[in-house]
């Protein structure tokens, strides 16, 4: 499956019953436009973006979607040497949360007893 | 990169002053006893610290390549950042007195002047390197100062 194809699909899945127009005024793609991809037509890069942002949108709530928007702007806009100390500061982040985070699987830890010096 | 974390280091400083078990990392530390062994097992993939019935022991032989990933001044800049953050949020949202925080105009007499004090505080620091004591009692100290519109400018560009 292409990823036309799958971003369709999850749209439909995500949002089953919802209208052409719906379709249209959340993703600001012509009607007759969205007609034609959903029937096969070849999607253009801001199309696929609108749909990838409205099904963003409708998995999110809203402030953590207003959230990663302003990521988003902050990423396009920052040097690299900011996206690089940005990159560090969520890798780090993420590993202290992994090594808080198992440590339920580690309560039954029990140590052997320290060799007799 | 390795992307070495505050408390990796902590506990890698708490096995650097003596070879340890757990338990007694996590007496030295602070830290709870669950996060320690994860820890110590990223530690030891890293080759970082090695283990002898046991005890924990720092890698004395550590290749240069790692030398440089636990220097990287990137990632101790993110690892300074954090700390001082903590601080910062202590003292700003918790009415903690841990981050002090002025800014005034000085003439240059004035600038040598806290200049001599700030290096009475560094010198008064270093003394103490060879205290010893539980990590988890240390106390970090930050200084330093730098021209308002240096900073704002290295922000903003």
């Amino acid at each position: 499956m292409n990823y036309q194809n799958s971003i369709i699909n999850k749209y439909k899945k995500a949002f089953p019953g919802r209208t052409l127009k719906v379709i249209s005024q959340e993703t600001g793609i012509q009607m007759t436009r969205v007609f034609r991809l959903f029937n096969g037509a070849e999607m253009k890069l801001k199309e696929y973006e609108a749909f990838e942002a409205s099904l963003r949108k409708g998995s999110l709530s809203d402030s953590t979607f207003s959230l990663m928007e302003k990521f988003q702007k902050f990423i396009d806009t920052a040097s690299d040497t900011e996206l690089s100390l940005l990159e560090i500061e969520f890798n780090h982040m993420l590993k202290i949360e992994n090594f808080l985070n198992h440590c339920a699987t580690n309560k039954t830890y029990q140590p052997a007893p320290a060799p007799a010096s | 990169m390795y992307n070495f974390t505050i408390l990796e280091r902590m506990i890698l400083e708490s096995i650097n002053k003596s070879d340890k078990t757990v338990d007694a990392i996590q007496a030295d530390t602070g830290v709870d006893t669950g996060a320690c062994v994860n820890v110590i097992c990223s530690l030891l993939a890293k080759n970082l610290v090695v283990q002898k019935n046991n005890i924990y022991q720092f890698n004395q032989s550590l290749g240069p390549a790692i030398v440089a990933e636990l220097n990287d001044r990137r990632n101790l800049t993110v690892e300074i950042n954090t700390l001082v953050r903590e601080c910062v949020k202590m003292s700003l949202l918790e009415n903690q007195s841990s981050f002090k925080f002025k800014k005034a105009y000085m003439n240059e007499k004035e600038k040598k002047l806290l200049k001599a004090m700030l290096y009475n505080l560094e010198t008064f620091l270093e003394g103490l390197k060879q205290n010893k004591g539980p990590t988890k009692e240390e106390t970090f100290v930050f200084w330093g100062g730098e021209n308002y519109a240096k900073a704002i400018n290295a922000y903003i560009s």
